[in-house]
């Protein structure tokens, strides 16, 4: 199965506010795929039909192929894990409650993988703490915590660093790039923070107006973005000559410079070169970020 | 559902709103026996012929109390299922709306019956002072038609409680149910306790003689029938008419019919519900 959530042309209106105007979006399986957006875009209503929180006015998705009319699709819920807007735990428990909670509505025939989720999202020494006792960012934590109880495939984060500090923030990017590389989860997180985004992801989505405007893989991304390292050389002919025994793109851009489109392992670079008699001035990473790229993205959808 | 059952079961038990209530029962229960017996015993000394207080006096008296205290327990353990979010968590892994929806309205059933177990073994315990159940009344019959009554106010408080995502105001309609419904019932029943006729003297031929006028407050016909269907019909109404077991088939089904009713279309249209 090569996506693990499609939507296709999903519509949902509040009154007369249409929060989804066919919406139509594809998660690879295995991705971490950044919904990206602005404040009312309608990211918080897509999380929230397909977990089933709500149900669409038109349209339909699929999960694990199961579509949400089928009485089939609460099995392929079970694999997912989501959190919504803000973390569902109970103030009144401690975090061990709340995940031992969450194994008794699953079902979970042992509770023995419960410490080890608290572990990961380093939740292991609060003891009897109660979460309305927490930090925001640990209350963020058990949050994920409770999601991955019963080993999810599919993770929905909606907006999962919102409120919290500069560690909580690295700490949450560590912990969804650990389960996607680890574990293999398939995550979707939403957020308006690109910079966070652009350090996790692997798949882009990007919302307005209730549209995706554009799907693109990072891969993809980093090309349109023109991600290159440019080079100031004493011979660009000898720079030319290496670049094309290694077979990579580039651009000569002047006398001394050039853009090469591709990571280049310095070192043989620079050997290379100096065999030529060829020396290496200056070199620098340069690339459109993702927030200028956003913005032209959405400026060119409102104008067209 | 036995998956729900038992996360609602163990979140039960460690609720301390569930254990608060459960303390308020037990000691207004304990507190109930002890002045009914103290009352029993004092009227004993004044006459002991018919200074005694029956044991049924005091012993149905729990389910006003219990009543309230479940509609303080249901608002706040529902509504914190809304306001921490935690009713997304069942629905996001699949569970289907009307299982959560009969999962809560189960264990508020759990909770309020424990809350009256309490005060009915607890009442017991005035036995010893104050004899057997001396009306002849059916214990068991009024026991297990309070217990029908607590359950359909149970199915009204969970129909609120899943339908009002508010906590504060959730908390404020089942309150105001339990004001509104003791209220009428009171008045109705006040109404239907009224004799048909009063004693009052008159002087006939110099002599003073006691006649029956016709109370112009006693209803009749179709009014008394209302009356009797409102009693009949809420919970508060039956509590009050427990003692006496006038008409238990219909309370019966009353019961019956309000706790089918509130559950079915609580349900549906919490499965309908728009979940933030």
């Amino acid at each position: 199965m090569k996506n693990v959530l499609t939507t296709d042309a999903l519509c949902k209106s509040y009154g007369s506010f249409k929060a989804l105007s066919g919406l139509t979006m594809r998660v690879p399986r295995g991705s971490i795929y950044g919904l990206v957006g602005r404040n009312g875009a309608g990211k918080t209503t897509l999380i929230r039909i397909i977990c089933g929180l709500q149900t669409p006015d038109s349209g339909e998705y699929c999960i694990y192929g199961e579509k949400n009319k089928s009485k089939s699709i609460m099995f392929s819920r079970r694999r997912m894990g989501a959190v919504v807007e803000t973390p569902s735990v109970y103030g009144d428990m401690t975090a061990y409650q709340n995940l031992m909670y969450q194994a008794k509505i699953l079902g979970l025939p042992s509770y023995d993988g419960l410490n080890e989720i608290l572990e990961l999202v380093n939740l292991a020494d609060t003891g009897k703490k109660t979460a309305k006792n927490f930090s925001l960012g640990m209350r963020q934590r058990l949050g994920i915590a409770v999601a991955l109880v019963g080993s999810p495939d599919f993770l929905v984060l909606d907006e999962p660093i919102n409120g919290l500090d500069p560690q909580g923030i690295i700490e949450v990017r560590e912990l969804i790039l650990k389960l996607n590389r680890e574990r293999g989860v398939t995550v979707l997180v939403s957020s308006h923070i690109l910079d966070e985004l652009s350090k996790l992801a692997t798949h882009y989505g990007f919302v307005n107006g209730g549209r995706i405007i554009k799907e693109i893989s990072a891969e993809e991304l980093a090309k349109d973005c023109g991600k290159c390292v440019q080079v100031t050389v004493t011979d660009v002919k000898a720079l030319v000559r290496v670049l094309e025994s290694m077979n990579m793109d580039y651009a000569v851009t002047g006398d001394n410079n050039a853009n090469i489109y591709a990571e280049p392992e310095f070192s043989s670079l620079v050997s290379a070169l100096a065999e030529q008699n060829c020396k290496i001035l200056k070199m620098t990473e340069r690339e459109e970020s993702l927030e200028s790229y956003y913005v032209n993205l959405l400026g060119g959808g409102e104008n067209a | 559902m036995l998956k729900l059952l038992n996360a609602s079961f163990y979140r039960l038990f460690r609720n301390k709103t569930f254990w608060i209530c459960f303390g308020i029962s037990s000691a207004l229960a304990v507190i109930n026996t002890v002045c009914a017996c103290i009352t029993h015993c004092v009227g004993i000394k004044t006459d002991p012929v018919n200074g005694g207080v029956p044991l049924e006096m005091h012993y149905f008296t729990y389910h006003y109390v219990v009543s309230i205290l479940t509609a303080v327990f249901a608002s706040l353990f529902i509504g914190s299922e809304y306001s921490d979010g935690t009713v997304r968590n069942k629905l996001i892994v699949g569970k289907q709306r009307y299982s959560v929806y009969l999962s809560y309205f189960i264990v508020v059933l759990a909770a309020c019956m424990i809350m009256a177990a309490v005060w009915i073994v607890v009442g017991l315990l005035g036995m010893p002072v104050m004899g057997n159940f001396v009306t002849g009344v059916n214990v068991l019959a009024c026991i297990g038609i309070g217990v029908l009554a607590l359950t359909a106010l149970c199915a009204i408080y969970t129909f609120i409680g899943m339908l009002i995502s508010n906590r504060a105001v959730s908390a404020v309609v089942m309150l105001l149910t339990v004001v509104v419904t003791v209220i009428a019932a009171m008045w109705c029943f006040a109404v239907l306790s009224e004799p048909p006729e009063y004693m009052s003297w008159e002087l006939v031929n110099g002599e003073m003689q006691q006649i029956c006028i016709p109370n112009k407050s006693y209803p009749t016909g179709a009014y008394r029938g209302f009356l009797e269907f409102i009693t009949d019909f809420l919970s508060m109404g039956q509590f009050l008419a427990v003692p006496n077991l006038a008409r238990p088939i219909n309370m019966v089904a009353y019961s019956a019919v309000i706790t089918v009713v509130f559950t079915v279309s609580g349900a549906l249209a919490f499965s309908h519900k728009h979940i933030k």
